[in-house]
């Protein structure tokens, strides 16, 4: 097992370690001041691993919440929530950085169980993904009426069972050869 | 690697409500079986029961032996995975690749698909990516579902070369409804009830129609599609050919309204759509509920739809559309829209996945729509680059 494998994935590890540590102890102290700081980090780490795409969407999320944040700071008073802002930074810096191929390393060298991981995020994607083709499927078959939305909806939906049974089989023939045996069965 | 041996001996397997029967034969490794049968049959069902996925579809059978019984097997789908763990072709390769075969990287082709992200490949692209999968993993037993449909002439000849190679090693199986397959090797027909001679289905319902599209601009991704000019009047025909991932169906779906485009599309009439993906229309309802919704409830045409369909084979409406094989499935969304008064039909990669006998029905039913003045786009992937011919292709293309 080469410990460069891990690397990259240890680096976004440390960075999201020393931002938890610093909001434990600091974010009460100055929450403003750490929670910028892991905000910046997090969005260098997403420019750099995930593109620019994923780095505007995390700011857009940090502004809502911010509205949010200080909407409800002057309604109640209450001024420590800013430290959601480093909460949500240091979660999205651990699981929005680590790439496909970072997690395939893991899995290949002994980590088997993160596969889940990795499927639970595909999984995520292909939900996604199979809603906007449903919707380009029922527009070009119903014409572009408003309820081709709803209908885009409930066809996902409704494709969920087949999806699972989809994901089962491939994983029944996949998994075996993931986990360097083939696949046999005894019958 | 272990010697492989299917025996099918007074084999059966349940259908949905019929028992298919299977020709007695024995194959072993090396070398290739085909699995051959009409649309509906059992091939995908028989061949998930040979890659061990019987327990969880539920498949009941008797009479297939499968030696030895650890054997390792693989499973290319019809349709190609919807799930991959990895990002890129290489990725999924390399994750699954334990043993030492390497990919076949010596050839520009394959090396092209690996290099593309999973997310960015077209339908086509993804088939031959799981044909380069099974050549990798070198299993005992390595299962085809019709591993040749949808692909342009280039992907059909790489394909043909690694199951060529594999076969050369291990056991080869491939579910088709074509006869005389290349390469060569034993085959297993699946007897079902055949189709009654001379069907005779009611005439379509073809509206007047046609099309103008001028200077056409469509971007889907990174891809950027462009059509010049396209005329047709009523009772025309076009074929739009091109590799896969050209942009044949970004065309389609942007013609049909789906998708944004730059440029001047004039239709004359209601347009009738059928994806080469058939599962991406409400795989949760029954066959009734799809037939109801594309004849918009029209008595007339779910009767005639349901009456043609059940000539074809496709005979329980209450059946899940899910259920169905991917040729039934095609009929399902293509004869309702024959019947409705559209008076445009777009027609995503012809007749594919449709066996001989039921093709030269529906080329004859498209002609008739042809005639009552309907407009027919269709798509076929064929050539080097995006281009539009006049006319359909042949019922056998």
């Amino acid at each position: 097992m080469s410990l460069k494998a891990y690397l990259p994935l240890m680096i976004r590890a440390g960075a999201f370690i020393t931002g938890a540590i610093l909001l434990y102890l600091f974010g009460d102290i100055n929450p403003v001041l750490i929670c910028s700081l892991l905000a910046i980090i997090t969005v260098v780490m997403l420019m750099k691993i995930r593109g620019a795409g994923s780095a505007i969407s995390y700011v857009m999320s940090v502004v809502i919440i911010l509205g949010l944040t200080f909407f409800f700071m002057s309604i109640y008073g209450v001024y420590h929530n800013i430290t959601y802002i480093g909460y949500y930074s240091i979660f999205i810096l651990f699981f929005g950085t680590v790439t496909d191929r970072e997690l395939l390393y893991t899995v290949k060298h002994g980590g088997n169980h993160l596969v889940l991981v990795l499927l639970a995020l595909k999984i995520y994607g292909i939900i996604v993904e199979r809603y906007y083709r449903s919707l380009e499927m029922n527009k070009a078959l119903l014409g572009r009426q408003k309820t081709v939305f709803i209908k885009g909806i409930v066809s996902t939906l409704q494709s969920l069972p087949y999806l699972t049974f989809r994901i089962a089989e491939y994983l029944h023939i996949h998994l075996p050869y993931i986990m360097g045996r083939g696949s046999s069965r005894e019958k | 690697m272990a010697r492989a041996i299917i025996r099918f001996s007074n084999a059966e397997i349940h259908v949905g409500d019929h028992t298919a029967h299977i020709s007695n034969i024995i194959a072993e490794s090396p070398g290739i079986l085909y699995i051959i049968g009409p649309n509906g049959s059992g091939k995908t069902i028989l061949l998930k029961a040979i890659s061990g996925l019987d327990e969880i579809n539920d498949i009941s059978y008797t009479g297939i032996d499968v030696k030895p019984n650890n054997a390792r097997k693989w499973l290319v789908p019809q349709d190609p995975w919807l799930i991959t763990l990895g990002d890129t072709g290489y990725d999924e390769l390399w994750l699954i690749s334990h043993n030492n075969h390497s990919p076949p990287a010596n050839d520009q082709l394959v090396r092209r698909i690996l290099d593309k992200r999973i997310g960015y490949m077209s339908y086509g692209e993804r088939k031959i990516l799981e044909v380069i999968k099974a050549h990798n993993v070198m299993p005992d037993i390595a299962c085809f579902d019709e591993p040749y449909s949808g692909l342009d002439e280039k992907y059909v000849e790489l394909a043909k070369k690694l199951i060529e190679d594999l076969s050369k090693r291990t056991l080869v199986v491939i579910a088709t409804n074509k006869e005389n397959s290349y390469p060569e090797g034993r085959e297993a027909h699946i007897m079902v009830g055949q189709l009654k001679d001379g069907i005779d289905p009611p005439p379509p319902m073809g509206a007047s129609g046609g099309i103008v599209i001028e200077r056409l601009v469509v971007k889907r991704g990174r891809k950027r599609i462009e059509l010049e000019e396209l005329r047709l009047r009523s009772g025309e025909a076009v074929t739009i050919i091109g590799p896969n991932g050209s942009g044949k169906t970004s065309t389609l779906l942007a013609i049909a309204g789906a998708l944004k485009y730059k440029g001047r599309i004039e239709i004359k009439g209601r347009t009738g759509f059928v994806p080469d993906d058939t599962l991406l229309v409400s795989p949760g309802v029954t066959l009734r509920d799809v037939i109801e919704n594309l004849c918009r409830h029209g008595k007339e045409c779910i009767e005639q739809s349901f009456f043609t369909l059940k000539e074809l084979g496709v005979k329980d409406g209450e059946k899940p559309y899910v259920a169905l094989s991917d040729g039934q499935r095609r009929l399902t969304l293509l004869i309702p829209q024959l019947f409705s008064g559209r008076s445009v039909l777009l027609l995503d990669s012809w007749l594919e996945g449709i066996d001989s006998r039921r093709r030269r029905v529906i080329y004859d039913l498209i002609n008739q729509y042809l005639e009552g003045g309907g407009v027919v786009i269709t798509t076929l992937p064929r050539g080097e680059e995006l281009d539009v011919v006049e006319g359909l292709p042949s019922p056998y293309d």
